[in-house]
């Protein structure tokens, strides 16, 4: 049975030698992952744990095996597309995506500090490498540089970080580590420590405010698909540690206040900064890359109350709704010139129907309007605060998602009020694009009009978790 | 003797790093950092783990500062670069600095006596660090070999010519 | 023997230094060297609490740091001479194309 786990590595590895092939190579990705989901399935409930629980294939990590699926399919649909526009070379693209996607794989199974570490690594080189990947254009190099100084300027913090976490006790596993945290009397400072150290680098890869001054460098620098990728799977590998390590963690007595203010205190830095700021945007890109700081703060909330179900099932819909977004973005490409300024979306809405209406449907979830699944999500996570007596905290997470309405908004203004401006043409026939609009557009809507089956699963899964 | 040992071996590594900082040219920073990295290796093998030490000195002051001095070659800046940046930056990081030490130095220094030797040497020979990476550390050593992958492809890729530039 | 406390003080001062020369240093090579000293200090921690805990576990750990920071190495060496070939320049404060 571990060869099915080895074997779906093995699928990704195996992509990157033939993709080399110029045309057709993200076909063969696709393949791939639809083969490694097939095998997932096959593990839904049975709960296997091995090299010492280094990999664990419980119901947690299989769900988040497949929110990676998805998101990377779409990513791969879309940049089929984008691709070609962009003359970026088609053979190691590809494989990039793939060894991201096994990297992620990496970090979400495992309940070892050190292979999430490493994990971590193997997705985050992947990432500085896919940032800079538009050879020809300056800011794309620009974003992969900042990107990866402050990367490696996290992942030292995170390995001072467990340093410290080591010292306590003598393996790197999150139980043991846990148990020791608990007993220590004499050592607690140490632990602390290590912890802070630890939650500092981590915040770094989510982007939350105090340590989000990359983001929006990077998602505009960075070509767009990859862009999507960026504020999908990586905050959705980010928070998977977090519910894994504070799941076992968060019991701990000694530094139970200052944790918990510190945590309270940056989601609402988070909300309020990255709401505001987004507002004088002018680059789509950025208003985006802000919002996806935003929505990180809303998730810091689900943290702090422990009610990881919602958080969860936010970061299903948050997927949809942020890769939608992005799709149409990466639609608004001619040949290599992208149009990423407000003004140049100005119009679009009756020029190209089609696009303008799937990217206002996506910004109104966004923005978190009843019929969508935007605002299901962050109905369970703001009632769930509210029963935790989290009442200031709501408070400002409701004003923030209020502003937040008005820059989603003022996107679809544009879009439809002003007058388009000539000569923007951008080639329409995309099929995969189209297919990646419909499914995102699904589940938007599915998720909010009937969540039942999904929470059933995500129930699965929170239930896993304890287990090992 | 130790005593003696440790304190030569701390003040190169330490001074090594302080001589980065303040130099200017590249490669004068690229040799402090040769020193500093060498006498980490020393203190590796004053802490019993003989192996790491070796290992870190052939691979990071030897291999990886070498690929700096490559770099620094082809990049080759004539002067150094002029320090022309607002003045009031460099103190206020350093004051964040020492006050970033203060956290972490504290709680050492508060129950330093804890750390009292433990007796026992642990073997950090090749013998037994090898047989444990094989045996139960399997696992990540297989991720390391998905890492180098990354690195390798990564850095053919963003450098591959695309023709004549 | 000396207790492994003033080891961790000196991986102390080598990390805050570390984190001290990434902000001060304007060059990206400089910076990028701060950081592998952040990571050698990190390891310093590891090999100290190894000692103290009478186990190599430490040791290991400080193995797959060490390749991991030589394959870091390798890839930023090559994010920065794709910026050079470009900009002619690795100055950190031309490389602010997209502010705002």
């Amino acid at each position: 049975i571990s060869l099915i786990v080895l074997f779906s590595l093995i699928i990704l590895i195996w992509e990157i030698f033939n993709s080399r092939k110029r045309n057709y190579s993200g076909y063969i990705s696709l393949i791939g992952i639809i083969i490694s989901s097939i095998f997932t399935i096959v593990f839904w409930n049975k709960n296997y744990s091995y090299f010492k629980n280094g990999l664990i294939l419980d119901n947690f990590s299989l769900l988040f095996f497949f929110l990676f699926y998805v998101s990377f399919a779409l990513v791969i649909l879309l940049s089929f597309k984008y691709i070609a526009l962009q003359k970026m070379n088609y053979g190691e693209y590809f494989s990039l995506l793939l060894l991201c996607l096994a990297g992620m794989m990496i970090v979400v199974s495992s309940n070892d500090i050190l292979i999430i570490l490493l994990g971590l690594e193997v997705f985050s080189l992947a990432n500085y490498v896919l940032a800079g990947l538009k050879l020809g254009d300056l800011k794309s190099s620009e974003a992969s540089i900042k990107y990866f100084l402050l990367g490696a300027f996290a992942s030292a913090f995170l390995i001072y970080g467990i340093a410290f976490l080591y010292g306590i006790c003598d393996s790197t596993k999150i139980n043991v580590i846990a148990d020791s945290f608990l007993s220590g009397e004499k050592i607690n400072t140490f632990a602390l420590i290590g912890f802070g150290l630890f939650l500092i680098g981590m915040f770094f890869k989510i982007a939350v405010v105090p340590f989000h001054v990359w983001t929006p460098d990077v998602y505009q620098g960075a070509p767009t698909p990859i862009t999507a990728l960026f504020s999908v799977a990586t905050k959705a590998a980010g928070f998977a540690v977090l519910i894994r390590v504070f799941s076992t963690f968060w019991p701990i007595k000694l530094g139970e206040k200052v944790i918990f203010w510190s945590l309270w205190a940056i989601a609402v830095l988070t909300m309020v900064i990255g709401n505001l700021v987004a507002l004088r945007q002018r680059n789509i890109k950025r208003i985006l890359a802000y919002s996806s700081i935003a929505h990180a703060g809303y998730m810091m909330i689900a943290i702090i109350i422990k009610d990881y179900k919602s958080l969860i099932f936010y970061i299903i819909v948050y997927i949809f709704m942020n890769i939608g977004a992005f799709a149409v973005i990466s639609a608004m490409t001619k040949e290599n010139k992208e149009y990423l300024d407000l003004e140049e979306y100005s119009g679009i809405g009756f020029k190209y129907p089609w696009l303008g209406a799937t990217l206002s449907v996506f910004l109104i979830s966004l923005a978190g309007f009843p019929p969508t699944a935007g605002f299901l999500a962050k109905f369970y996570i703001f009632s769930s605060a509210v029963r935790n007596n989290l009442i200031t905290l709501t408070i400002i997470a409701v004003l923030c998602s209020l502003i937040s309405v008005f820059y989603y908004l003022r996107v679809i203004v544009y879009m439809y009020m002003k007058p388009s401006i000539p000569g923007i043409k951008i080639e329409v026939e995309n099929p995969p694009l189209f297919l990646v609009l419909f499914i995102c557009l699904l589940g938007v809507l599915q998720l909010g009009i009937f969540p039942a089956n999904v929470i059933y699963y995500i129930n699965q899964a929170i239930s896993s978790l304890t287990i090992f | 003797m130790y005593y003696f040992l440790f304190l030569i071996l701390s003040i190169m590594a330490v001074g090594g790093v302080i001589g980065m900082i303040l130099s200017r040219n590249q490669a004068y920073n690229a040799l402090f950092l040769v020193l500093s990295f060498a006498s980490l290796g020393g203190l590796y093998a004053l802490l019993d783990a003989p192996f790491i030490a070796t290992i870190q000195i052939i691979i990071y002051a030897g291999a990886i500062i070498v690929l700096f001095l490559f770099v620094i070659m082809i990049i080759n800046l004539k002067k150094g670069l002029p320090q022309e940046r607002k003045k009031w930056i460099p103190y206020l990081a350093i004051f964040l600095g020492v006050i970033f030490l203060f956290q972490i130095i504290y709680p050492v220094i508060s129950n330093l006596i804890f750390f009292k030797q433990q007796k026992g040497i642990i073997e950090g020979s090749p013998l037994n660090l090898g047989s444990a990476l094989f045996s139960e550390y399997l696992y990540p050593f297989e991720i390391t070999s998905l890492i180098i992958i990354i690195a390798l492809i990564g850095a053919v890729v963003l450098l591959k010519r695309k023709g004549a530039k | 023997m000396i207790p492994i406390g003033y080891y961790l003080i000196l991986s102390g001062i080598l990390f805050t230094l570390g984190i001290i020369a990434f902000f001060i240093k304007k060059d990206l090579i400089t910076m990028f060297m701060s950081i592998e000293i952040m990571l050698n200090s990190a390891n310093l921690a590891f090999i100290a609490f190894s000692r103290n805990l009478l186990s190599i576990n430490g040791q290991i750990v400080v193995f797959f740091i060490i390749t991991l920071a030589a394959a870091e190495a390798c890839l930023g060496l090559a994010i920065i001479l794709l910026i050079f070939r470009q900009r002619k320049t690795i100055r950190s404060e031309e490389i602010n194309l997209m502010k705002g």
